[in-house]
């Protein structure tokens, strides 16, 4: 269905490729999982494969890329679109008009498509994704999972032969993830669809694959075949295949269910996990707390403290309110009801921006941060807002705690996600705050940037700082939490120590805890060496 | 029962005829006091209109009368004088200003009730399907253009969050750049993956056939016939009547747009049914421009001049009785179902 030979591409006015293929074939109604690191590639690949590189980019091609027997490069993208359908990463970003319906009929009205068969193909893509209850809303009504799946009905609705995914589950909590990538093996089943993804999150993925695509650093296609054997040269490797090869497992398990039988007979003695004890000063109490924005009643009887020192995962569904929690916490939004105090006294007297010289908040969005021409005036804006004196030391320091040193004098825009990342997080914590928050901050990020964020907010903790966040990644917050709060439909539903809660709920359970059951571990360095 | 488009689009241009071609305050008066009526009884009583409205008139009516006032010396009915060595407001202040910028006021209120009115009964993405084929690159930009500006709302709130957090207070005007370069360069970017979503469902603004000559020609004749005709109308001294040849060139700009946009290939999902009420409110919306066109009795006392001495402005109660033609609408539609979202 889709054959690469020899393929080179370069974006205009840069020095190398960004992209080097030397020969990738994907057979019809496969499941290709494409991975590897930030910047290797992965978009440019799945934008070669509907012609939107080079049509829309520019840029020069070598080599041949056949497509479902055209060549994209030739046909371009409106042709493509009849062959292939494309779901890109920020879903919400891909929506042209407001109402379901019209959305989803959008590409037909493009092709031509006579009202009557429009008709018909809506009902009926709507039906077999049992989406019709979504018909006539509105596309920024729906949940995080509803817009992809609608993103999905809209892409499938001119019946391509080939469905291509960027990251579609990185926003997605994790069960409305497992949605996702059930109705796309469903959807490739009954269909015989070719579907062509990347992902970065290879817990949830990698046993939904029929075959892997690895991408190297520099934009390289690695290693190409079957899961089992393409991820064992991969350093991106979930929980449960580390497990597998530390303890020669074979064939290599790629998901819970594959690796039970050979836990069967396993004998182990449970390990107590050290307890992690609550300090007894407590940094910001939230009493009662009631939030509606609009008509929305979005935070209901939020009652909780977070302690000096603590590591505080908030987890739910999307739309279950953590984001306008953290903003309430900062004084973005005001309570309707309820009190919160930092350090005993009300925040409501406080200014956001005073607010901000103790509490660091990292946002979803870095992006939204960054303004300034370097990295390093990032930093010192930052320290001059709160009239703070501008040390280069400590800016230095920082940066390379950051790992971003060699950047300070980069424009923080043109920066990798990862990067943008850090420096947006150097802007809010360069005031040396107690208490640190951020909201989904692994969004976007390759394993090795979730890992080196994950080593440097476990030192700042240790070194003093009190961690809040939010996060849909298991894994992370498995590896991270002291404690864990669940927050569905705008109500607190559980909290407290990570091993009862995130066995208690099974969306929340890292894949160790799903294979153990009867344990108390929750990542590998949880299991006895 | 659905009320077409068009037949809005009808009521709209009846109301503004009737607000362009008199400037009787009394008739200007009582059809906005018609369309605050009538937006009253479409909107959910938990938005308050009417207090809004009679705020944003009261605010409209002084601001329109001070500066009318203050622009304009002229008119018999001296109020108050202010010495003339004042530069700028030094001078007669007259009864006859105040009526007029009063006047004009009331016609502001109008326009702008109008076309509040018309927001909330049609859909934006309605307005935008009617615009013809020929522009359907136009047509679509605008929808994602509509589809921008609450997208764009969200991220400058989202900025600035983002920058009070790092302790910024928005003091000065210089305090406003950290908001301003993330909003533009995340428009920009933000238009880019529109752009490129909708490339990759087979939208293009180019056309794959080549432009016959004559249609080529059709856009510069049509244009260079309009400019005639409007420069012979605007001419006293010659005899020949620019109108038709005004008439002939948008004949060819018509022409030209209906074979673009049988070129083309392009269908529309949404259809619109064209309804009883929407006939009515048609023909009753044409009465109404009709009315207030053509010179029938009573049309002379819609020409009020206030200057140079304020006369009691005369009355045409067939004038009056049609303006209320403009609630036919909520007549035959019935009851409302507020939008609760």
């Amino acid at each position: 269905m889709i054959r690469i030979d020899k393929l080179t591409y370069r974006y205009p006015g840069a020095e190398k490729d960004a992209l080097q293929i030397s020969a990738l074939h994907i057979p019809a109604g496969k499941f290709c999982l494409v991975i590897g690191e930030s910047g290797s590639g992965k978009s440019t690949l799945l934008r070669l494969i509907n012609g939107l590189v080079p049509h829309f980019t520019g840029g020069t091609l070598g080599g041949q890329i056949n497509v479902a027997g055209l060549d994209p490069v030739v046909s371009g993208p409106q042709v493509m679109s009849r062959q292939v359908g494309f779901v890109f990463q920020e879903v919400e970003n891909q929506f042209v008009v407001d109402i379901v319906e019209d959305e989803i009929a959008f590409s037909m009205e493009q092709a031509a498509i006579p009202r009557s068969e429009m008709q018909a193909r809506i009902k009926q893509i709507l039906q077999k994704l049992n989406l019709e209850h979504l018909k006539t809303r509105k596309v920024d009504s729906l949940s995080g999972g509803e817009t992809q799946r609608i993103a999905i009905a809209a892409a499938l609705v001119l019946e391509p032969k080939i469905l291509v995914l960027d990251e579609p589950t990185s926003q997605l909590d994790p069960l409305a993830a497992e949605e996702v990538l059930i109705l796309l093996k469903q959807l490739q089943q009954e269909l015989g669809l070719t579907i062509v993804m990347s992902e970065q999150r290879l817990d949830r993925v990698l046993a939904y694959a029929d075959m892997v695509a690895i991408l190297s650093p520099d934009g390289q296609l690695r290693e190409v075949g079957l899961p089992q054997v393409v991820i064992q040269k991969c350093v991106l490797k979930p929980p449960i295949v580390q497990l597998a090869e530390k303890r020669g497992w074979f064939p290599l398990p790629l998901d819970v269910e594959q690796a039970r039988k050979f836990t069967r007979d396993e004998k182990f003695d449970p390990l107590e996990k050290a307890q992690f004890e609550i300090a007894t000063q407590t940094l910001i109490e939230v009493q009662h707390v009631h939030v509606s924005l609009g008509k929305r009643v979005v935070l209901k009887d939020i009652d909780f403290s977070l302690h000096a020192q603590e590591r505080l995962v908030i987890m739910g569904p999307n739309g279950a309110g953590k984001s306008t929690l953290l903003r309430t916490l900062l004084g973005l939004i005001a309570p309707n009801q309820g009190k919160i105090l930092f350090k005993g006294k009300k925040i409501e007297f406080q200014h956001t921006a005073e607010l901000s010289h103790n509490i660091g908040y990292l946002p979803q969005d870095p992006n939204a941060l960054l303004f300034s021409e370097t990295v390093q005036q990032e930093l010192e804006t930052t320290l001059r807002n709160h009239q703070i004196p501008v040390q280069t030391e400590r800016i230095e320091h920082l940066l390379t705690q950051l790992s971003i040193q060699t950047k300070a004098n980069a424009y923080p825009r043109d920066l990798s996600t990862g990067e943008k990342q850090r420096v947006a997080l150097g802007a809010v914590v360069v005031t040396q705050p107690e208490i640190i928050i951020l909201d989904e901050p692994t969004r976007g990020l390759d394993q090795l940037t979730k890992n080196a964020l994950l080593e440097l907010l476990l030192e700042w903790n240790q070194n003093g700082k009190t961690i809040l966040l939010v996060t849909h990644e298991v894994e992370f917050a498995a590896a991270f939490a002291s404690r864990i709060l669940i927050l569905e439909d705008g109500q607190i539903v559980s909290q407290g120590d990570p091993r009862k809660i995130m066995r208690t709920h099974p969306r929340y359970t890292p894949q160790i805890a799903r294979l153990y059951p009867e344990t108390n571990w929750l990542t590998i360095n949880d299991l006895p060496s | 029962m659905n009320v077409h488009t068009y037949a809005w689009l009808a009521w709209l241009i009846s109301g503004l005829v009737v607000l362009t071609t008199t400037r009787n305050p009394l008739i200007i008066l009582l059809v906005d006091l018609i369309l605050i009526l009538f937006q009253v009884w479409i909107t959910p009583p938990s938005r308050k209109i009417l207090g809004t409205t009679l705020r944003f008139g009261l605010s409209v009516l002084t601001l329109s009368t001070v500066l009318n006032m203050f622009i304009s010396r002229f008119g018999e009915t001296i109020l108050f004088s202010l010495p003339t060595k004042i530069p700028l407001l030094g001078g007669n202040y007259t009864l006859e200003a105040l009526v007029y910028g009063l006047t004009n006021g009331l016609i502001l209120i109008g326009m702008f009730t109008l076309f509040m009115i018309l927001n909330q009964v049609v859909s934006v993405h309605s307005l935008v399907r009617l615009i013809p084929q020929a522009f359907h690159p136009v047509a679509v930009v605008t929808t994602i253009a509509l589809t921008f500006i609450p997208a764009s709302q969200k991220q400058f709130q989202a900025i600035r969050e983002a920058q009070a957090i790092r302790g910024q207070q928005l003091k000065k005007l210089r305090d406003w750049l950290p908001l301003i370069i993330p909003l533009l360069i995340g428009g920009l970017e933000r238009a880019m993956q529109i752009a490129e979503a909708m490339t990759a469902r087979g939208f293009t603004a180019q056309s794959d056939h080549k432009t016959p000559w004559f249609e080529k020609a059709l856009l510069p004749l049509g244009l260079i016939f309009i400019i005639l005709g409007w420069i012979l109308e605007m001419s006293t001294q010659l005899p020949i009547s620019g109108l038709w040849i005004i008439l002939i060139g948008l004949l060819l700009l018509l022409i030209l747009f209906f074979i673009s946009g049988k070129r083309v290939k392009k269908s529309t999902y949404a259809q619109e049914p064209w309804t009883q009420i929407s006939t009515w409110i048609s023909l009753f919306a044409l009465l109404l421009t009709m009315a207030f066109l053509i010179n029938i009795p009573g049309y002379q006392s819609l020409a009020y001049e206030p200057y140079p001495k304020v006369q009691l402005p005369g009355f045409s109660i067939f004038h009056g009785l049609l303006t209320l033609t403009l609630l036919v609408p909520i007549f035959l539609m019935g009851e409302v179902k507020h939008d609760q979202d």
